[in-house]
């Protein structure tokens, strides 16, 4: 008893605990729909980030993200790994991304938001600005901002973003690198 | 990040900035999300209809449009070359030649829809002759003799 003594009641009271993934889906699949409205909440700000940057779009990211978490309920029956939920999200995510994407080419529609251009000089960019980081992520084509954001804007693994895109590590490396080796051009070929 | 010179660190402190929802997101998700539920027995329903509709067609239709594999197969011992003409060859005698099997066979498979068709054999390039193992067409307006050969619908 001693070792409790000093303790006071708000000390001990129990604090609430954040329900896992899994816990949340139990709950939803044993009907309680509104739960999901935590999944959505949990997961939104991070996925809608990389959407919008990848899209380059909020809005467009807005729908593709909208439509993964649809797409992730009506699956949730299905899917076992309930504790591996935010992976399984986001390769649904990036699926929808790469849909997206391939409609707009068909559209012949450039990337919204992304402004074509080719290369510029150091001077013309300030790097302090949002919106040139944005332009110039959009430079790149999607197969490397792709792996691009998810190494260094969302800090993945290698092994991550393997098993998130399906891709092989050396063809993640590869991408990685050549749009490292593009980012350094359009900055006027500057190394470091 | 420790991959990344100087300036493309910059630029991915800048991509990090987090992007704040749009007004409404969560409720738009959440009413996309009720609405898959809402419509989930009308799905089951309008999907065991279709389901049935299509078993009862599969089990009834002709199914007029799907080729069966025809065997038509001769014997003529001294043939140098055998055709097969017909109504589904137009009647060209360079169509659809046989293939000798042996010293005296000759066969060929043809595709055939189900229906009732009239043919021949053309043997060395002159003389027309009707299948000797075939009921003979009644009807045969090409002048020399033709058989007959009926493909069923649906395998027995």
């Amino acid at each position: 008893m001693s070792a409790l003594r000093g303790f006071s009641r708000r000390d001990v009271a129990p604090r609430p605990v954040t329900p896992t993934d899994g816990e949340v889906i139990g709950r939803v699949l044993a009907g309680d729909v509104a739960a999901y409205a935590i999944i959505v909440d949990r997961y939104h700000a991070r996925f809608a980030r990389f959407a919008t940057r990848l899209l380059g779009s909020q809005e467009d990211a807005e729908e593709a993200l909208q439509d993964a978490f649809l797409r992730a309920y009506r699956g949730l029956g299905r899917y076992q790994d309930r504790e591996r939920f935010a992976s399984w999200l986001y390769r649904i995510l990036v699926n929808r991304c790469r849909s997206m994407q391939a409609r707009f080419a068909r559209r012949s529609r450039s990337v919204p938001d992304f402004e074509s251009g080719g290369r510029v000089a150091a001077d013309d960019i300030r790097l302090a600005g949002r919106e040139e980081a944005i332009w110039l992520i959009g430079q790149l084509p999607l197969e490397q901002r792709e792996v691009f954001l998810l190494r260094f804007v969302e800090d993945m693994s290698y092994e991550d973003i393997a098993g998130l895109t399906g891709l092989g590590m050396s063809a993640i490396k590869m991408r990685v690198s050549r749009g490292l080796d593009r980012l350094r051009e359009l900055l006027g070929g500057e190394r470091q | 990040m420790t991959e990344l010179p100087g300036n493309l660190r910059d630029i991915v402190t800048q991509l990090k900035e987090p992007v704040t929802a749009s007004a409404g997101f969560r409720e738009r998700v959440m009413n996309a999300v009720r609405a898959t539920n809402a419509r989930r027995p009308l799905a089951w329903i309008v999907g065991g209809l279709l389901a049935a509709g299509v078993a009862l067609f599969l089990l009834f239709h002709p199914r007029s449009d799907i080729e069966r594999p025809t065997t038509f197969l001769l014997l003529a011992p001294h043939a140098t070359t055998v055709a097969l003409v017909g109504d589904f060859n137009d009647w060209d005698p360079s169509a659809t030649p046989l293939q000798s099997v042996g010293d005296s066979a000759w066969f060929v498979v043809v595709s055939l829809k189900p229906g009732r068709y009239r043919y021949s054999f053309v043997v060395d390039g002159q003389r027309w002759m009707a299948d000797p193992t075939a009921a003979r067409a009644v009807d045969h307006d090409f002048g020399p003799e033709s058989s007959v050969v009926t493909v069923l619908s649906r395998r027995t």
